[in-house]
């Protein structure tokens, strides 16, 4: 009976069942839009100048207006007159590149960037293009029409292969299932203020109460797993039926992380609300700034993070909860076998064991002889 | 200026609350410059760690292994699918290259015939240049043997002509001092003076505190501009904090005009998350509320503006909604500071314009919060 009631209460709490649904709706859709164009944008014209001195490779400046012409033009030609108006304009941040045609092509620009890196390409290939063409029209002239044509029409050998990692964007979708999760860290915090009768008059009246400390603290406990649980499913259905993110085959796999994600996220809350010291917003203060370093370190924010992470320190890698949940979702992507999956799974259960024996350990011999 | 002080009095009594936020978000950013990266340098061709795994024994399987060798960093791995999907899943390796056997000796026949797998990592835009690469490689070495190169000499040419580069001057860059750090403050400010000065506002939402406040006779405006000024008060100091991190994590970014636009543009986004956060301090009645609209604006707006991925990355439509965010202008600022040599002067027209915007959103949000207040207090 005391399940239903403590379920009942959670339920009540519409607040929190608001926002935790609403953070992934909200953050999905943002997402979705985000990503349902190309995820990079980059196919806007590059303004660039050209300074020829002295007519050198006629050829190349031929290419490069042939890419500024047409309905999609790769560049943008900024006539210029002299080599300082172009270097102005670059410094002005008017222009990406300057090309410089002299007895060498040179290419000038203010900063490393995707854009830049596009005008390097250019350039390269086509020097690298002309240095092979040279070397063959020297020894095979009959044949240089017919592999210039040949190059022109490109090459098809490398091919990437399906199921390892194609799909980066449903990683973003990963990283936030993952944020969801560890957010039952509220839910749990809440579990455990309420039976510490130094802290909630809740508890205090509980205290009072035949009924076991610990017994009130399962049942709590399970209604705050279901209830948490069926809000990240929720939100998976929400991600599957409406934005219509592909999860493939593995959607019962998926909750199953989802479900073992939350008891994780919960029973990190339990524990920071017990094992800390202080009044109730001090404690949540330090476990929302400690779950920030969570999904940091775990590269919910930016990938290269954990990168960093991950050589510095592999061990806190491994044993970072938040990783752990996002590297089960991430192992359906990549692996056919579910080895790394269930791993994950484990050494997350394993974590969620100690911090709930932690909790256990410190809250029954709590006394209140002197509050 | 009684509530004024007595807002202080709640101030102090939350100082550790608001100690332990500042500390964890100076920490998170802290963390944020020395290891993140401006996703900028991603998509540069760079040295990356790639694998090749060359089943082959053939001079041209060779030859592609060495060109990537020189260009690369070479992560040994076994000739096992675990081990790949390990590589990639731990990220040792970005891109995994597998040439199978007899690939060199069919390539040599027929080129067009033939295929190349690769592997790349969930997160590695890199991998396109790496793409290039290889394909840049293959249709040289395809026009040698085409015009009937003997295939050593083919191999030598291909492997020198595809190194070959142009010069690229860069033009003073770095001076201008960009960093990550002011990159993602508007995250950690947003983030840090929500829950901070939320914390201290929800004690106001008490119904006897409002009550008792109500029958004063002090004017409830009155009453709420001090409160107001206290929050900036208050943001202001840990604006401050942010400013002295920012001394010592990346001083080269404080200096010149450069620096002294940064620090304007971020003193007024500091303006803006106070009356974002007098705003939500009307609405929100409950910590766990607080919390989790923190996430939700903090997370939501950086991600769609440009603070983690650049906003040139992003599609126009994201685009369109962030500009209904203060952030997108303060980071729209901030590319264009970073953007000009100090040989210029920064576009102050625009600069302004920006900064205006932003302003304009805290205007927005103290209005509201007044016009939520009195609605509330009517109901």
């Amino acid at each position: 009976m005391r399940f239903k009631y403590s379920l009942f209460r959670l339920l009540r709490d519409r607040s929190y069942l608001f926002f935790a649904l609403a953070f992934p709706i909200i953050l999905s859709t943002f997402f979705n839009v985000a990503f349902s164009s190309d995820i990079i944008n980059i196919f806007e014209s590059i303004p660039v100048a050209i300074v020829e001195e002295g007519g050198a490779h006629p050829m190349f400046n031929e290419i490069l207006h042939e890419l500024a012409y047409g309905e999609e033009p790769l560049l943008e030609i900024v006539p210029v007159t002299s080599l300082y108006e172009a270097e102005t304009l670059l410094k002005g941040g008017e222009i990406t590149g300057v090309f410089v045609l002299r007895e060498e092509i040179e290419l000038a620009v203010t900063r490393t960037g995707i854009n830049q890196s596009i005008l390097q390409t250019i350039s390269n290939e086509f020097i690298r293009r002309s240095a092979t063409i040279t070397d063959i029209a020297t020894a095979r002239p009959d044949l240089v029409m017919e592999i210039v044509a040949e190059m022109n029409a490109g090459i098809d050998v490398n091919q990437g292969t399906g199921g390892l990692g194609t799909d980066m964007i449903i990683y973003h979708f990963y990283a936030l299932l993952a944020m969801v999760c560890f957010m039952g860290s509220q839910a749990g915090f809440k579990v455990s203020i309420d039976v510490q009768a130094g802290i909630s008059p809740l508890a205090a009246r509980r205290s009072v109460a035949p009924t076991k400390k610990m017994a009130i603290v399962v049942n709590e406990f399970g209604a705050a797993v279901l209830v948490h649980a069926v809000v990240t499913f929720i939100s998976v259905a929400y991600l599957v039926f409406i934005l219509g993110i592909n999860f493939g085959q593995s959607l019962p796999l998926i909750m199953l992380v989802c479900l073992v994600g939350s008891l994780a996220g919960i029973s990190f809350g339990i524990l920071m609300a017990t094992v800390l010291k202080g009044k109730e917003n001090i404690r949540e203060a330090t476990m929302t700034g400690i779950s920030f370093v969570f999904y940091a370190a775990a590269g919910l924010f930016q990938s290269q993070i954990r990168l960093t992470v991950r050589s510095a320190a592999p061990i806190l890698d491994r044993i970072n909860p938040v990783t752990l949940i996002s590297d089960a979702f991430a192992s359906l992507v990549i692996y056919d076998t579910l080895d790394r999956y269930f791993q994950s799974l484990l050494i997350l259960l394993g974590i969620v064991a100690l911090f709930l024996v932690v909790s256990a350990a410190v809250l029954r011999r709590a006394r209140y002889a002197d509050s | 200026m009684q509530t004024l002080k007595y807002f202080f009095k709640i101030l102090n009594y939350h100082k550790v609350v608001l100690v332990i936020y500042v500390f964890l978000f100076a920490m998170l950013n802290i963390f944020f410059t020395e290891f993140g990266t401006d996703m900028t340098e991603i998509f540069t061709p760079q040295s990356l760690n790639i694998s090749v795994i060359n089943r082959d024994d053939h001079p041209i399987s060779d030859g592609l292994e060495q060109y990537l060798g020189d260009l690369h960093n070479l992560v040994p791995i076994e000739d096992d699918y675990t081990a790949m999907q390990d590589a990639l899943f731990f990220w040792d390796a970005v891109y995994i290259l597998i040439i199978d056997d007899g690939f060199g000796a069919a390539f040599y026949n027929d080129p067009d015939s033939v295929t190349l797998t690769n592997k790349k990592a969930a997160d590695a835009a890199a991998g396109f240049f790496v793409d290039e690469q290889i394909d840049s490689y293959l249709l040289t070495l395809r026009a040698y043997l085409s015009a009937d190169f003997e295939l050593e000499r083919a191999l030598t040419l291909t492997l020198a002509t595809s190194v070959q580069e142009v010069n690229v001057l860069i033009l003073e860059t770095e001076i201008t001092g960009a960093s990550f750090y002011f990159q993602v403050l508007p995250f950690v400010l947003v983030s840090v003076i929500m829950l901070a000065l939320g914390s201290v506002l929800i004690v106001y939402r008490k119904d006897d505190l409002t009550r008792r406040m109500d029958v004063s006779p002090t004017p409830a405006l009155r009453r709420k501009t001090q409160i107001m000024i206290g929050c900036a008060l208050c943001a202001l100091l840990i604006w401050l904090v942010f400013m002295v991190g920012a001394y010592f994590l990346t001083p080269h970014s404080l200096t010149g005009t450069a620096g002294l636009l940064r620090i304007l543009n971020s003193l007024v986004f500091t303006v803006v998350c106070v009356s974002l956060a007098f705003l939500i301090g009307q609405v929100v009645k409950k910590s766990i509320v607080l919390q989790a609209l923190a996430q939700i604006l903090g997370l939501g707006m950086s991600f769609i503006s440009g603070v983690f991925m650049p906003q040139e990355f992003l599609a126009d439509s994201v685009l369109a909604i962030a500009r209904f965010t203060p952030t997108y202008w303060y980071i729209r600022n901030l590319s264009m500071i970073d953007a000009v040599s100090p040989a210029i002067n920064v576009d102050m027209g625009s600069f302004l314009q920006n900064t205006g915007i932003q302003l304009g959103f805290a205007i927005a949000l103290f209005a509201a919060a007044l016009a939520f207040g009195r609605e509330r207090r009517a109901a």
